[in-house]
């Protein structure tokens, strides 16, 4: 026989009485407490907790950010840098393929700094003749 | 809200004010709520290790946020909850058993038999899904209105309502007339 609504609220409620009572009896245990605040945020934000609580902002996090940002932007130039760029074979910008196995041709020596001529930022590839493979 | 500063005296502590330091102003929360929230925990997850452990990050985050929070016992209140809830869906990912807590037995005597009728409650208690545990708990042991059990659930006033009722008849089902 199940038990009505207002008969299962007295039971409840006394139920949750004595669970708090028997909670209160065994006590909270210490640790529960965060204890050595000040130490436990040194290390978060390189400041203690009071420092923290004058409203200085938190300048690890922002410099790590900026760092971040700055090495995506490095290595997104190093890419693009990198990139082999597509040219009609036999142009003057033509470099060869980036092929370990492939020899290093050139008929002369570079008589201007490396470089190609195709404008690219971070491009050293020396010209190779025309024809030659790519 | 008001917190106890010296036995038998209640002076309000408000974050940040001058009256009160703010680690003076957390002491008193903690002297104040950390037995309430512990029961709390125990009664929404059963186990008192684990209660503990949800009770111990909810003080750690209100100190952290201590200048930016205006209701301590309501952040509390809120964030124990939640630890709560984390701590459901890692019973439910890793199906694992967690033994619900048993109050002391005493002798075999009266209150022996008092701590197995609250004992078969609680179990049928924690047999409810979720929302209608968390619902009764707070009704009838925190003693709050539908309104603030609302804003704590973030769920509608009409709802908590709902909920209520259908809780009590859920647990009513569960239970067995003696």
């Amino acid at each position: 026989m199940v038990v009505g609504d207002e008969e299962a609220e007295r039971r409840l409620i006394a139920a949750l009485r004595a669970t708090a009572g028997a909670v209160a009896a065994d006590g909270v245990r210490e640790d529960v407490k965060p204890i050595n605040l000040s130490d436990m945020f040194v290390i978060d934000v390189g400041q203690s907790v009071g420092e923290r609580k004058s409203g200085r902002r938190r300048w690890l996090p922002v410099a790590g950010a900026a760092a971040a940002v700055a090495a995506t932007v490095a290595f997104a130039v190093v890419l693009a840098g990198s990139a082999p760029q597509h040219v009609e074979p036999g142009s003057p910008g033509q470099h060869r393929s980036p092929t370990p196995n492939v020899p290093y041709a050139t008929t002369s020596p570079p008589t201007q700094p490396p470089g190609h001529g195709c404008g690219g930022f971070l491009c050293t590839t020396p010209l190779v003749p025309s024809g030659a493979r790519s | 809200m008001l917190w106890s500063d010296q036995p038998g005296e209640d002076v309000e502590c408000v974050p940040g004010s001058d009256r009160v330091s703010d680690e003076r102003g957390f002491e008193l929360v903690w002297e104040q709520w950390r037995l309430p929230m512990v029961q709390l925990a125990v009664m929404l997850v059963g186990a008192r290790e684990v209660a503990e452990d949800v009770v111990q990050e909810a003080f750690t985050g209100l100190h952290r946020r201590w200048a930016s929070v205006d209701n301590p016992p309501g952040y509390l209140r809120v964030s124990v909850i939640n630890g709560c809830h984390s701590v459901w869906r890692r019973r439910r990912t890793a199906q694992s058993h967690v033994s619900y807590w048993d109050p002391p037995a005493g002798d075999a005597s009266a209150p022996v038999l008092i701590a197995e009728e609250h004992r078969e409650v609680m179990r049928a208690l924690h047999r409810l899904p979720r929302r209608q545990r968390e619902v009764l708990i707070l009704k009838y042991w925190q003693d709050l209105d539908d309104g603030q059990i609302a804003a704590v659930l973030s769920i509608s006033e009409s709802s908590v309502r709902a909920t209520v009722s259908r809780a009590r008849k859920a647990l009513g089902s569960l239970l067995k007339d003696q």
